[in-house]
């Protein structure tokens, strides 16, 4: 089992500094755990994805908590239209099982995610 | 309705896998191609679900201690198709199978060429529109069954609303289930 736990908030400013708690438990010491910040595209047509930051956590222990400090990228925004949303997301992954959780999280102004809901291509901005 | 909400975004439609005509099965496809001595080709036009067989019949044959090595040629690659079969052949090791998803992106001679240097390699799958090129070792083929299977697979709590429009929608398109399920993202978009 592993847990990112981020309290009420799942919602950032761009290029915030967060407190991240992560936690696992697992049947063997992994080599690594790695807490990574991603996004991917979702909506029509291929999906792309990329990895922003990845924090080692070195000399894991098969049980365990740790907190860690993570800045946020600034751009760009979590999004979302009609035909494309860019979604952010922390992934806690152990190595080299790949056993991992993912949270999906909002980077954007406001705290809120970038929508451009497209009756008049109106750009609204809402959690 | 929002991208990441359309129950027929792209994840969600690639997790649909492609499902064997009644009689028909990975085993019994296995077994086809190596009496083939590994040398066939997956025959279907468009949208029939041949790249999605292709990855399945992959992960089957790796997982059974085959090896192989894939190339993936769209349209847009038809200039380059030369150049990327060769970095294939090159890359890959003499036990692998080529597998080349797109056979009719490669003009004649380049089809010869292919198969010439393929012959040294354990082995040759390809996936292409029209029979021709090596011998057939199944047909993709889609009926308005197909399409329904699939929605209700993708998208299970829209399957009702849209069962009375899947045999117009099948036929609007030809067939091509791709083309179907990108139709039933744009409309649900439209929401």
């Amino acid at each position: 089992m592993m847990q990112i736990e981020l309290g009420n908030q799942l919602a950032f400013l761009p290029g915030e500094t967060i407190d991240v708690e992560v936690s696992w438990q697992l049947p063997e010491p992994p080599v690594l755990v790695e807490l990574r910040c991603v996004w991917n595209t979702s909506g029509k047509g291929t999906r792309d994805v990329g990895v922003e930051a990845t924090i080692p956590l070195e000399y894991p222990n098969a049980f365990e908590n740790r907190r860690v400090t993570l800045t946020l990228p600034g751009h760009p925004y979590s999004f979302s239209g009609k035909l494309l949303s860019i979604i952010w997301a922390l992934e806690l992954v152990a190595l080299p099982s790949e056993e991992s959780t993912r949270t999906e999280i909002i980077i954007g102004p406001g705290a809120a995610e970038v929508v451009v809901s497209g009756q008049n291509g109106r750009q609204d901005v809402g959690a | 309705m929002l991208a990441r909400e359309n129950p027929f975004r792209t994840e969600i439609v690639l997790r649909y896998r492609y499902v064997f005509a009644c009689g028909q099965s990975m085993n019994g496809l296995a077994e086809r191609f190596d009496a083939m001595n590994c040398r066939a080709a997956i025959v279907g036009e468009k949208g029939r679900g041949k790249t999605t067989l292709v990855e399945d019949f992959c992960d089957y044959l790796v997982a059974n201690g085959r090896a192989i090595s894939i190339l993936r040629l769209n349209t847009l690659e038809r200039k380059v198709a030369r150049q990327r079969c060769r970095e294939l052949l090159n890359s890959a090791t003499r036990d692998s199978i080529l597998v080349l998803d797109g056979a009719e992106q490669l003009n004649w001679l380049e089809w010869r060429w292919l198969q010439k240097c393929s012959r040294s390699f354990r082995g040759l799958l390809v996936t292409t529109h029209q029979p021709g090129r090596l011998n057939q070792l199944t047909r993709c083929e889609s009926n308005v069954e197909t399409l329904k299977n699939a929605v209700s697979q993708i998208a299970p709590t829209e399957a009702c609303k849209l069962q009375k429009d899947i045999a117009s929608l099948f036929a609007q398109h030809h067939g091509n289930i791709r083309e179907c399920l990108r139709s039933l993202y744009d409309r649900y978009a439209c929401l």
